[in-house]
């Protein structure tokens, strides 16, 4: 196909190759703005319809007044997968470095019985609920490390305990009050 | 490449292609270079017209939405800076969606080496709204006991959630967590963890604490 070329005209004084190259110039233009974005001589013509982002193997640089969204690849523990990024502009003290933050993580569980979504930074959340005593909960996808466990008695206090799996993806809820009647609500949150 | 403005008044009426061509380049030039940024090039045999990149540059007010139109800007935050925010349609509402700068928080400890004892292990983020979430880990060796808020940037604490670290084999219910908070004249510091710690060893517990920025 013709691509776009911003070096024409040249070779003057013209004649009708000339004007099939500005025109070839004007048409690759026109098609190429189509991508991503309403057209040209459309009413809506300049907005966005979609935002297809093509990966990034470096982090952009943000050196004014502007965010940066991007996307990038990101091996977890469960899966390497494209996410989306932010940077916003640096105003940490010094001490603390200007990352970007990944907003995205490619798995959600709305299904259950764990339910599963994510929070910034690459972090999993888990959550769900089962009946006491004993569970042994075992997370999908495989968090690196848990770094929070939290289960409570849904209606009473029931001395409920966490403790985690050497494995780093089960840990089991513990309650010597709980009956296997007794409802217990977790929540979890894992490093990718 | 060219580096003169774009002029979308030419070719004039009365002027013939030659006469032009410096115009031609300059918009030709002015178009590739414009689009150049936050795009694959124009030139590009494979995918032209995608991004590489969205710079939002900062707005001062939220963006105009009409029917079916949701609109992702970016605005200054007070005390802070350019932040994401997202508007529904037809001017409806607007949340932020990204509300600070998440970062590693060195671990709280006491001793010296090689008996460092790690105190708190500490981590944060955020969810769209204007809402931090901390959580972590702590291991008090006093009661009461700071749970430190690391960055100090929560106005309203809305929820204290803590577990112990082990397992439940008591049946007295002696684990009665109070919790209290404390901080300086704008924002919280601390969630003060007090009560039994003694009937699970280790006193670990895990905790999680959502409040608005």
């Amino acid at each position: 196909m013709t691509l776009y070329n911003p070096n024409i005209p040249q070779d003057l004084p013209p004649g009708t190759v000339i004007v099939d190259e500005i025109r070839a110039n004007f048409s690759q233009y026109a098609m190429v703005f189509d991508n991503n974005h309403e057209p040209l001589n459309n009413s809506n013509q300049g907005k966005h319809t979609n935002v297809l982002l093509q990966q990034q193997s470096t982090e952009p640089v943000v050196n004014g007044s502007f965010d940066a969204f991007y996307s990038a690849e990101v091996t977890s523990n469960s899966s390497v997968s494209e996410e989306l990024f932010v940077k916003i502009p640096q105003f940490l003290p010094p001490q603390f470095p200007n990352d970007p933050m990944q907003l995205t993580f490619n798995s959600v569980n709305t299904v259950g019985p764990n339910y599963q979504s994510f929070i910034a930074g690459g972090y999993i959340v888990f959550f769900g609920t089962v009946l006491g005593p004993t569970n042994t909960i075992t997370l999908s996808p495989k968090p690196k490390k848990i770094v929070c466990a939290i289960a409570n008695g849904n209606f009473f206090a029931l001395d409920v305990a966490v403790l985690v799996n050497a494995n780093n993806f089960q840990f089991t809820i513990t309650s010597a009050l709980a009956t296997g009647a007794n409802p217990l609500s977790w929540f979890c949150i894992g490093t990718q | 490449m060219t580096t003169a403005p774009y002029n979308p008044r030419t070719p004039l009426v009365d002027e013939s292609i030659a006469d032009s061509q410096p115009e031609f380049l300059q918009n030709f030039g002015q178009l590739f270079n414009a689009f150049n940024l936050n795009h694959v090039s124009l030139s590009d045999p494979t995918n032209p017209g995608n991004h590489n990149v969205i710079q939002l540059t900062e707005l001062n007010q939220g963006r105009e939405t009409f029917l079916n139109e949701v609109s992702i800007y970016s605005k200054k935050v007070s005390d802070q800076t350019d932040q994401i925010f997202m508007r529904y349609p037809n001017n409806g509402k607007e949340f932020q969606l990204t509300q600070y700068q998440i970062y590693s928080i060195p671990l709280i400890t006491s001793g010296e080496s090689p008996n460092i004892i790690t105190l708190q292990e500490s981590y944060f983020s955020f969810l769209p709204g204007g809402i931090i979430v901390y959580f972590g880990r702590v291991n008090p060796n006093s009661n009461p006991f700071n749970i430190v808020l690391n960055p100090a940037i929560c106005t309203n604490i809305t929820g204290v959630n803590v577990c112990p670290i082990g397992t439940s084999t008591n049946t007295n219910r002696l684990f009665q967590p109070n919790v209290n908070v404390t901080g300086n004249d704008k924002f919280f510091t601390d969630v003060i963890l007090s009560g039994s710690f003694s009937f699970i060893n280790p006193s670990n517990q895990y905790y999680v604490i959502f409040g608005n920025i």
